[in-house]
């Protein structure tokens, strides 16, 4: 080895030009320069696979109560797993509530929640029957999607079943090749399954939404009629007295 | 854009908006720094924290002569140098030993197939490793030239030694290194021949037991 410090300034680029070409020249006839530029530069090439985990970070300053006081700051951090649980709360939550579509495609499984799909109203329709028909059609649809998504789950090859045989006269890379597409293709009914699992949820809970639906309407129109009997009551009795004010 | 130094000035006239962009332009390096330093995914993140903490309260003081990224390091390095003084431990490196198939191809860059995936996984963590066994001098030259991209003379005025004194710590550094990693280089080929079906290790193979 010649000069250490050159050896590592022409490194990391931070040689001026015209010592860089000397040092070139130089490389051309040494050999351990050579070698140890070459293998200096592997370790480097080797260093940039280190990366460090994701971090949660987002820190950031809030104001404080006393602006006055300028060093009186904070910084305020979500904890990941509030956050998380946070989210998963919400996708709970809006899976029981919300409607939920879930559509298989070559790009994985899509889950979208919406309150308003469908049911944007006629004006001057009865709300109620507005309401039940539109939940209908949801479960319709679901319903239709659901029988796409079996149809489409018998119709994928079950795993294919090699003989020992076969297997003997693989190769190593053939019978790896064949276990990972074997793999692949369970995980791919695997997601299917689930698929169909969440469909048949989202069904459910249309069908309890919609119960719970009618028998507030039932409970509300009971409450309106109560209110008008009582109300005529009042009335009646207004009446009365008002009868028996004038008599006196 | 804003430059940082704008933004620092602004920030020291009471903007609390442009000090926020400071730390959302700066908070990933400086975690970054920290995990190197010290090994910790978690310690990293409240050594990146107090970064910006300290870096604020001491806004008034910054007057400028160094860049405001060198000053941020100047801050984390000290408060890593503390942690470590603190907890009198060496960096570890926190790897789990499995690999998790499905998290790393969420990793996948380009075409990259899954043994390509593993393979730059455990590159990795043999870098970790290796790294974690340098003296901290080293290892922190190392991760300023490698992962910051600092000049060598900023390194120099960072660690407040001679510009020569920087250039032998990387190269002692980078010596040891290459000697780890072209030893895990060969433990990662016969771990890879294994798992590709190749069942009986050669006897006489380069990989100590």
């Amino acid at each position: 080895m010649c000069d250490q410090e050159l050896l590592l300034s022409y490194l990391y680029d931070e040689l001026p030009s015209s010592d860089r070409q000397v040092f070139d020249r130089h490389l051309a006839t040494c050999a351990d320069c050579r070698a140890e530029v070459d293998g200096l530069r592997g370790t480097r090439a080797h260093l940039t696979s280190w990366t460090p985990p994701e971090p949660d970070l987002g820190f950031h300053v809030v104001r404080s109560a006393t602006p006055a006081e300028s060093p009186r700051r904070w910084w305020h951090t979500s904890p990941a797993w509030g956050l998380a649980a946070a989210a998963l709360l919400t996708v709970a939550v809006s899976a029981a509530i919300a409607n939920v579509e879930v559509r298989v495609g070559g790009d994985g499984i899509v889950v979208r929640t919406g309150w308003n799909r469908d049911t944007t109203g006629v004006p001057g329709q009865n709300p109620a029957v507005l309401a039940t028909s539109a939940t209908t059609s949801e479960i319709q649809r679901v319903e239709t999607r659901l029988e796409q998504l079996e149809s489409q789950l018998a119709a994928r090859p079950a795993a294919t079943a090699v003989p020992a045989a076969m297997i003997g006269r693989m190769s190593d890379t053939e019978i790896v090749r064949f276990v990972r597409q074997t793999v692949s293709e369970s995980e791919q009914r695997q997601q299917g399954i689930l698929a169909s699992q969440i469909l048949q949820v989202n069904r459910d809970t249309e069908v309890a939404r919609r119960a719970d639906f009618d028998r507030l309407l039932v409970a509300y129109r009971e409450l309106q009629g109560n209110n008008f009997q009582t109300s005529r009551s009042v009335k009646a009795l207004e009446d009365h007295f008002m009868r028996v004010g004038l008599q006196r | 854009m804003m430059s940082d130094e704008e933004l620092v000035a602004r920030s020291r006239g009471g903007d609390l908006d442009s000090f926020n962009q400071l730390v959302l332009r700066w908070e990933r390096p400086i975690y970054a720094l920290a995990y190197r330093v010290i090994g910790r995914e978690e310690e990293a993140r409240d050594v990146a924290q107090e970064t910006f903490l300290r870096a604020f309260r001491a806004l008034s003081g910054f007057k400028g002569h160094a860049k405001f990224s060198s000053w941020l390091y100047r801050i984390t390095l000290n408060l890593c140098r503390d942690w470590i003084r603190r907890e009198r431990r060496t960096p570890i490196v926190q790897a789990p030993e499995g690999i998790d198939l499905v998290e790393l191809a969420g990793e996948a860059v380009g075409t990259e197939s899954i043994d390509d995936l593993v393979s730059r996984k455990e590159l990795g963590r043999a870098v970790a490793k290796a790294m974690a066994l340098l003296p901290d001098e080293q290892r922190t030259a190392i991760i300023l030239k490698e992962y910051h991209g600092l000049t060598f003379q900023e390194i120099a005025d960072l660690l407040d030694c001679p510009l020569s004194t920087v250039k032998t710590r990387l190269y002692q550094g980078l010596t040891v290194l290459r000697r780890h990693l072209e030893q895990a280089d060969v433990d990662r080929a016969e771990r890879a021949r294994v798992r590709n079906g190749a069942l009986e290790p050669v006897i006489g193979s380069t990989n100590p037991i």
